[in-house]
């Protein structure tokens, strides 16, 4: 049993065991006289218990249906509706189902206040002196104060005489305790209908601030995982050797540090850029790369010239080929080749990063990038592109991106 | 003038390191290397006083080299910025310098190494280097995340692991790859003393000695642990400690 079902069970019982309360203190405290009776108390519990009982069962049935056909998703119209008719079946079911239930056990407590009622009716016809006289048949008896008699036993006890003499019961009761039960269960309804109204949309918004939180993260994530800080570092380091050995050099080296720092804060702002404005940063960090690792780093590009337009993601293609130099090349003391491609397939985009070395067991650490990558593609084309890397035949590790071609 | 050698896998980071020492007249750089293989080779070959290693080098790191080490030099690691090598040097108080270096900063280092060395040289003499290893002598030990460089001095108990040493020192003991009998050949047999098969123990270490069983010996030492020594080694044991 889950945790809501118990709290289901123990509302079930306090909503009910409350009304039960409230019915006894009524009915023992108020109405005390009803029960000087020999035995009117007992007869009274044991017929509100089954009372209570078919309550429970009634309610519960509505419940499980209301669960099975999940009423919840529905707009709070219809929810009316569906509540009108949930309450008019059920209070039904509760009244008639009940009574049957009573009436078929010797604890029927409204059988014990008819005879009750007749017994007084009884008891009053004698004390008018009516008894004696067969007034009900042919009406000999037709002064005002027999009739006031007669009408006020009806009034009071709701037993009469009918032209047979046969004392009959005239039950008003039924539709009192119809409208009794329908506002019984309009209650009960009401309550549960309520509270998962609330509790449903306490949960919404509680997943709401998750998914915030979680896209805020995303976001973060992936800036930060543009530029590795090491890289910066090196290069910094690297260019201030170049400032003697090769000052030419090292001035396009700031130049293209530059670069990179520059769409790297502007990556965040814009949604895609052009696969050619990609591989401008790309070209820009492969440069700073081969300035420290010199003859240990080659490079290939293999692009079609007509994806150079298409729109890509910014700073991704430069996240996976620095992931290849910092798990790849950057651990080959001979270090390898990085190849770019960039082509299309079918109705796709597909770009390739391809290096030297071999993927290892713990490529599941964020490091790799490879969770924000495809976070980041989800996120941008609804499961339409994919991202995948493995091992290609020999020692090469490839990167692959598909993503629909945007026109 | 002390000599050095500069480990790091790219060539104009060795070269800006070069160029900053020239500054320092008192240290001589006597070769570099651009990986650990390279780099053990040249230290064994060059026995530098001081080694400016880099960490992540393709192949194996810094760290792994230094545990390849039976004798580690006096080292100032060098890292751009490497979360996790940044975190070892913190917790473990070993000297680095953040690449592009700052010239003061690495003023600050070698001097620091300086008032390290005119400790040692007093301890280093005593020992006549016949290629053993002195008590000043340091080792690069790792345990997990956490690394030192211990004196031998410091060490009062090495105990054979199947091929590893476990090395106590302070309230550590952590694991070496070095076979004991490995390490009984090199250490100075004044000092440290194969006590039986499993225990070489710094007899300077030693709180109290006991008769044991069968003519043995038992030892107690600074840190609590109890040594037995066995029969054959308690008569060499006592003819050393009666000299």
């Amino acid at each position: 049993m889950g945790k809501t079902s118990v709290r289901y069970w123990i509302c079930q019982v306090l909503g009910w065991g409350v009304f039960g309360l409230i019915h006894i203190y009524f009915n023992l405290v108020v109405f005390a006289e009803m029960f000087s009776q020999h035995g009117g108390q007992n007869q009274y519990l044991i017929s509100l218990g089954i009372f209570l009982i078919s309550g429970i069962v009634c309610t519960h049935i509505l419940r499980t249906i209301i669960k099975k056909t999940n009423w919840l998703r529905f707009s709070l119209n219809k929810i009316w509706g569906l509540f009108i008719i949930g309450i008019g079946a059920t209070g039904l079911l509760l009244f008639y189902g009940g009574n049957a239930i009573e009436h078929n056990t010797p604890y029927s407590f409204d059988d014990f206040i008819q005879k009750n009622k007749l017994e007084r009716a009884k008891k009053l016809e004698a004390n008018a002196g009516l008894d004696t006289i067969r007034y009900y048949s042919t009406a000999p008896v037709k002064d005002s104060l027999s009739l006031k008699t007669i009408s006020d036993i009806k009034k009071n006890t709701g037993w009469h005489r009918n032209s047979q003499g046969v004392w009959k019961f005239d039950d008003k009761g039924d539709l009192l305790g119809i409208y009794q039960n329908l506002l019984l269960i309009a209650l009960w309804f009401l309550i549960y209908i309520v509270y998962h109204y609330v509790d449903k949309n306490r949960n919404d918004q509680l997943d709401r601030l998750k998914l915030e939180s979680t896209v805020k993260e995303l976001e973060l994530k992936t800036i930060k995982s543009h530029i590795n800080p090491h890289f910066i570092f090196n290069s910094l380091n690297s260019i201030r050797a170049l400032v003697d050995e090769n000052p030419e050099r090292a001035r396009t080296a700031i130049t293209e540090l530059s670069n990179i720092l520059r769409s790297s804060m502007k990556a965040e702002k814009s949604e895609t850029v052009s696969l050619q404005k990609e591989l401008d940063i790309v070209k820009d960090y492969l440069a700073l790369e081969h300035m420290r690792f010199e003859e240990r780093l080659n490079v290939e590009m293999d692009i079609d010239e007509d994806t150079l337009s298409q729109q890509v993601p910014p700073m991704m293609l430069q996240t996976l080929v620095e992931n290849s130099i910092k798990h790849g090349i950057s651990k080959l003391v001979n270090g390898g080749v990085v190849r770019i491609v960039a082509d299309f397939k079918g109705d796709n985009l597909e770009l390739l990063v391809q290096n030297t070395g071999q993927l290892n067991g713990n490529m599941n650490g964020d490091g790799f990038g490879i969770k924000s990558t495809q976070d980041r593609l989800n996120l941008m084309y609804q499961g339409k592109a994919h991202f995948e890397i493995k091992n290609l035949n020999g020692n090469m590790v490839e990167s692959k991106v598909t993503m629909p071609v945007s026109i | 003038m002390q000599k050095a050698v500069i480990i790091d896998d790219e060539r104009l980071a060795r070269n800006e390191l070069k160029k900053l020492l020239l500054e320092f007249p008192e240290i001589e750089v006597v070769g570099e290397a651009a990986n650990a293989n390279e780099g053990l080779e040249k230290i064994e070959n060059l026995s530098p006083d001081l080694v400016f290693l880099d960490i992540q080098m393709p192949g194996k790191t810094g760290f792994d080299m230094l545990l390849q080490l039976e004798k580690a030099p006096h080292v100032i690691f060098t890292t751009a910025y490497d979360e996790y090598a940044l975190k070892a040097f913190e917790v473990n108080a070993l000297d680095y310098l953040m690449k592009p270096v700052e010239p003061k900063r690495l003023a600050d280092a070698l001097q620091k190494l300086q008032q390290a060395e005119e400790k040692e040289l007093a301890a280093t003499m005593a020992g006549i280097n016949r290629g053993m290893l002195t008590e000043a002598d340091q080792v690069f030990v790792k345990d997990g995340e956490r690394c030192w460089f211990v004196k031998l001095g410091e060490v009062r108990l090495f105990e054979s692991v199947g091929n590893y040493a476990k090395v106590f020192f302070g309230s550590n003991k952590p694991l070496i790859l070095k076979s004991l009998n490995a390490l009984e050949e090199r250490l100075d047999e004044k000092v440290f003393f194969r006590a039986n098969r499993k225990h070489i123990v710094n007899l300077r270490m030693i709180e109290k000695i006991e008769p044991y069983f069968n003519g043995g010996l038992l030892l107690e030492l600074h840190g609590g642990e109890k040594v037995e020594v066995s029969r054959r080694q308690a008569v060499k044991f006592k003819e050393m400690m009666s000299l």
